[in-house]
């Protein structure tokens, strides 16, 4: 299991934005975690609500890449919250 | 704003008389049980005769003759012309005889055109609380396209969250109302291209003429406009049409198969405009060129999230010169999550119920949404 913990601006306590959510793959995880093993997102404890957009944005890769199959074998996502980890999970499936 | 002067370029008619007061300045008097898209229209014809007729910028007065809104959206809408008219064309501009609101109109309390309701020139006064206002129960914000494709879109729904809560609106209500606003804004300002501006105002508390519990239902009205060419059926229309099948996500393909199913039923009042605009409200699907596989989640998903909570709604869009409303009861998903705005709750087999689409009074350059929500005891009463 190789872990991402995602940092963003102390500003943020939300996330929206489709293009946002790509940039963030792309700037934090894009060739920077092995595929070959699972991989836990960590969100940092200061965001409270991820937007749909976001996370489409950020999962497109991924989902374009080996479907959302793999995703839900090979993906954990770790927020603030059960009820925040969920939601995620929800908007990528 | 971007792009706003297409609204005034794409809506045309025949000239009515020009009424004058005294070769001083153009009047326009409004007339009818409400103020509505038809008046803007026929406003616009009679400033863009008048920049044809005279060469000087000779004021417009607009009489609203207390006539009272059809919704928020028009009230906007006519915010959003005096803008165009001081910004763009530095005509001077002064609305009189504005009318007190009702729970779907009362915004108009804290609308900038009050501004224009004085001697006083207050133009730039009017450009500021046009393009932003956070006070009281008023929520305004113009979101640049840069804000909408960037993370500052999340800053937004913040904002949002917070004005809310002020209000005490409940956590889970006001989470999904944020979150319902940033979507549709980062889908009409990415797609467009195009700024957007939100407007929210949550009503006091009223009481309905039939409920004898005496409940507290409060208003919410949400606002989104974004000017643009592109209008918002047009990008998923231009995918489903232009890509192979074999490079296609699955829902695409299916999309793909009941635009040939739905052909058939276009006609005057269901057109080839409104299949691919509900298409675009298919859950999973996106107009977006780079991923044919990865689509959004569908905004009627996160419409549905909300009048779920809500005693009743009146929420619809407009993109050119055609409309779709969001009719509580037609908002039904089959197994698959797909929904065909009809009784049959079906996207494949059936055309979309009459009652959801409609021709706009208006042309709309872009996309606006008219959200109204009625919340039963939602926040204290003042």
């Amino acid at each position: 299991m190789n872990e991402k913990l995602l940092k963003f601006d102390k500003m943020y306590s939300g996330l929206a934005s489709n293009p946002f959510g790509k940039n963030t793959y792309i700037e934090q995880v894009k060739g920077k975690v092995d595929e070959g093993q699972k991989i836990r997102i960590v969100f940092p404890d200061q965001i409270e609500s991820v937007a749909s957009s976001f996370v489409q944005g950020f999962f497109a890769d991924w989902i374009d890449r080996y479907g959302y199959g793999w995703i839900k074998d090979n993906i954990e996502i770790k927020a603030r919250s059960k009820e925040l980890e969920d939601k995620i999970y929800e908007n990528i499936l | 704003m971007d792009n706003i002067g297409l609204l005034l370029q794409n809506n045309y008619g025949a000239d009515e008389p020009m009424v004058m007061g005294g070769q001083a300045y153009v009047w326009f008097q409004c007339g009818g049980e409400y103020v509505t898209k038809k008046t803007l229209k026929n406003l616009i014809i009679r400033i863009k005769d008048a920049r044809r007729r005279y060469l000087t910028r000779i004021p417009v007065k607009v009489d609203l003759n207390g006539i009272t809104f059809e919704d928020k959206l028009t009230i906007v809408l006519l915010e959003c012309i005096c803008y165009l008219m001081i910004t763009e064309y530095k005509y001077p501009v002064k609305i009189v005889g504005i009318e007190q609101g009702n729970i779907d109109t009362e915004g108009i309390e804290s609308s900038p055109l009050k501004l224009l309701n004085t001697e006083k020139d207050n133009r730039r006064e009017y450009c500021e609380k046009f393009e932003q206002e956070i006070y009281g129960k008023h929520y305004r914000k113009l979101i640049s396209v840069s804000e909408v494709k960037s993370g500052k879109i999340s800053l937004v729904m913040q904002d949002i969250q917070t004005f809310l809560k002020h209000l005490s609106v409940e956590r889970e209500y006001r989470e999904k109302i944020s979150e319902v606003i940033v979507e549709l804004v980062g889908n009409a300002g990415e797609h467009g291209n195009s700024s957007c501006l939100i407007d929210i105002d949550v009503t006091g508390g009223y009481h309905k003429k039939n409920d004898s519990s005496e409940s507290i239902y409060r208003g919410l009205n949400v606002v989104i406009v974004s000017f643009s060419k592109c209008l918002f059926y047009e990008k998923i229309r231009e995918k489903i049409k232009s890509i192979d099948e074999s490079q296609m996500g699955k829902r695409y393909v299916r999309v793909k198969k009941a635009f040939d199913v739905h052909k058939k039923f276009f006609s005057e009042k269901y057109t080839e405009e409104d299949f691919f605009t509900i298409a675009a409200y298919q859950d999973s699907i996106s107009g977006r060129f780079d991923s044919s596989q990865a689509g959004g989640k569908g905004l009627t998903v996160l419409l549905h999230s909300l009048e779920e909570r809500a005693d009743a709604h009146r929420c619809y869009m407009i993109s050119g010169e055609r409309g779709l409303v969001f009719l509580k009861d037609l908002l039904d998903f089959d197994s698959d999550m797909w929904i065909g705005f009809n009784e049959e709750k079906s996207f494949f087999d059936a055309p979309p119920d009459q009652s959801v689409l409609f021709e706009s009074d208006i042309y709309i350059p872009g996309t606006a949404y008219n959200l109204c929500f009625v919340m039963k005891g939602a926040g204290k009463d003042e």
